[in-house]
């Protein structure tokens, strides 16, 4: 043999490339000869959150609360189907409300899985399952095709036991998250999206329609559990403005606010509106569009699957609680929309930018989420100050410039602000509002002991 | 049993050769990212897709209009046949179809998109660059601005 350290070091790299990794979790327990979830790319399951916008486009019922709640529970089953192979501590079991310690199946000790076999297979049943009665042929085959599309790259080189347990588990993950999900009073609301009969507080200062639909949306969804343990009400914003049509009153000189701020738009200003609109119809609502930006971030660093299912979790965690949070808070006020109060008090001839949402204004439902949004970003992809270059991408299937951003807070604030400019809401609505997201994100980052260093 | 051991390194080298040609390969196909072809292409497909988002907002300002005065839902629930009644029919059919037409092109503008961002642009700098000229090409394409 004329070059004998050759042989070694070709040797050695392929024993080393050969070698399994072995996942040992904190507590010591060991799937032996499983992989980490961070030894696979999470690009996967980021191709079901795009297929899920769609799915929420194309589903009657989906407004945005019923979109937020979807997203949320396809996001933990991922999560939970996963997390074995990130760490053994990091289940929402035991610290989410309503799904006590235990209460989830776990993988056998001793046993080979494939992470991402099991989070393929939880992702695509818990969506199957959250769109269940109203969903399209078109999308659940779309759904099917892309299970056996990802099972099948994902399988190659795994044995059959493998995927056979894999697949168990995380078909288990999902019949239990949606048993848990069927007990937090949203539970197929989108077959009853107005959650009639409800009548309709009256008086001066009390919301009206104000376009095609005459009963406001979810107007119970406020009294849905929360995935967090504390008190949803701590988040609470302040009371809104006191209802007045003195000229010198707060709600006066904030609808005259608008009303200026509509009639001297800037194209910029407009095309903003627009941008964060979500378009007027087939829209997959606020939450769909964060977590289209989310998506795109975890695209561009190539996250793997820990990564991949952990952010969405969190997010779709904080998008589920801001919802009911805001939700709360507009049927505890019932406050009427910007375009009520100007046409009756100061020009009966004046239009908003973009047509405006059927339920009440305080707070504003996309300051809310983009706030809570906003504190989950900045835990994710920052050291805590929030700076990031973001690059909003998803909005360019629709014919909108890419838009970017220095930071997740400016990005947040132009979402929020984008109401103001559209004319339809107060800016107490969407200041409040941020505000209150940004406590809901907090919490979400802070009382769940999500697992650290991924 | 030297000659499989032999054999076997060999069998080795060779694979580690066909890895070296791969990631040479793949190292080449992002050297033949070219931007401005792609933002060429892509930027047709966004036209097409920005028209469709113009004609639905466009629309619903018509429902808005229709609706001021409040009456659809009492005349669509009656289903007469008031003229608010008609319209509103018309512009629901009109709704369904350009729905499904955006669907389509949102589709297809998402899949080229994700090739490109995930597949063939894979530095930050890289997807800068194809931002730019996807901008410059829309300013240059398009003949209706951002929605």
């Amino acid at each position: 043999m004329k070059k004998p350290y050759l042989v070694i070091i070709i040797s050695l790299l392929i024993i080393e490339s050969c070698k399994k990794d072995v996942n040992i979790n904190n507590n010591g327990n060991q799937f032996l000869s499983s992989k980490p979830a961070k030894s696979f790319d999470g690009a996967f399951i980021r191709s079901y959150y795009d297929l899920t916008c769609k799915i929420v486009k194309g589903t009657p019922g989906f407004f945005p609360p019923q979109a937020s709640r979807a997203y949320a529970y396809i996001s933990i089953a991922s999560y939970e189907s996963a997390v074995p192979g990130i760490s053994s501590s990091g289940s929402l079991a035991g610290q989410l409300n309503g799904l006590s310690a235990g209460s989830l199946p776990k993988p056998v000790d001793g046993q080979e899985y494939n992470w991402a076999i099991s989070s393929n297979a939880a992702t695509s049943e818990m969506i199957r399952r959250m769109f269940e009665i109203n969903i399209t042929k078109d999308n659940a085959t779309a759904i099917d095709n892309l299970e056996t599309q990802n099972k099948s790259s994902l399988s190659a080189g795994v044995s059959n036991d493998v995927i056979t347990r894999s697949e168990a588990f995380g078909k288990s993950i999902a019949a239990a998250i949606y048993n848990y999900s069927k007990t937090d009073g949203g539970y197929q609301s989108y077959l009853d999206p107005f959650q009639l009969p409800y009548t309709l507080p009256t008086g001066p200062d009390q919301w009206v329609p104000t376009g095609p639909v005459l009963s406001p949306v979810s107007p119970k969804w406020g009294a849905n559990r929360p995935f967090i343990t504390a008190d949803i009400m701590a988040t609470d914003p302040p009371p809104c403005y006191p209802f007045s049509t003195d000229s010198s009153s707060l709600i006066y000189k904030d609808a005259m606010k608008v009303y200026v701020q509509v009639k001297h738009n800037t194209t910029e200003q407009i095309n903003i509106t627009k941008f964060w609109a979500d378009d007027p119809f087939n829209t997959c609502t606020p939450t769909g569009h964060t977590l289209n930006i989310l998506s795109g971030l975890l695209d561009d660093s190539h996250a793997d699957l820990a990564k991949t299912v952990l952010a969405y979790a969190h997010m779709g965690v904080a998008e589920n609680d801001a919802f009911i949070a805001c939700w709360k808070c507009k049927y505890k006020t019932n406050l009427l929309r910007p375009v009520t109060y100007i046409n009756r008090y100061i020009d009966a001839s004046f239009t908003t930018v973009i047509g405006t949402p059927p339920f009440p204004a305080y707070v504003s439902g996309h300051s809310v989420e983009i706030g809570a949004g906003d504190a989950i970003f900045t835990m994710l992809f920052t050291n805590g100050d929030g700076i990031y270059p973001v690059t909003d991408r998803s909005q360019v299937q629709y014919g909108f410039n890419v838009r970017s951003w220095k930071s997740f807070d400016e990005m947040a604030k132009e979402c929020a602000d984008s109401r103001f400019y559209g004319g339809i809401h107060f800016q107490q609505d969407n200041q409040f509002g941020l505000e209150q997201g940004k406590k809901i994100g907090t919490n979400v980052n802070t009382m769940i002991q999500w697992p650290q260093n991924i | 049993m030297a000659a499989k051991h032999i054999k076997a390194i060999n069998k080795a080298g060779s694979i580690l050769l066909f890895a070296f040609f791969l990631s040479a390969c793949h190292q080449k196909k992002q050297q033949d990212a070219d931007p401005q072809q792609d933002a060429m292409k892509l930027a047709k497909l966004v036209c097409e897709s920005r028209e469709l988002t113009h004609e639905k907002f466009t629309l619903a300002q018509k429902y808005q209009q229709l609706n001021s005065t409040n009456k659809i839902h009492i005349s669509y629930r009656n289903a007469d046949s008031t003229p608010i009644k008609l319209n509103k029919v018309k512009l629901d059919k009109e709704k369904e179809l350009l729905i499904k037409m955006s669907q389509a092109k949102s589709d297809s503008v998402n899949h080229f998109l994700k090739m490109l961002w995930v597949t063939k642009y894979q530095t930050n700098e890289q997807k800068q660059q194809l931002d730019d000229a996807m901008t410059a090409e829309l300013k240059k394409q398009c003949p209706l601005a951002a929605p």
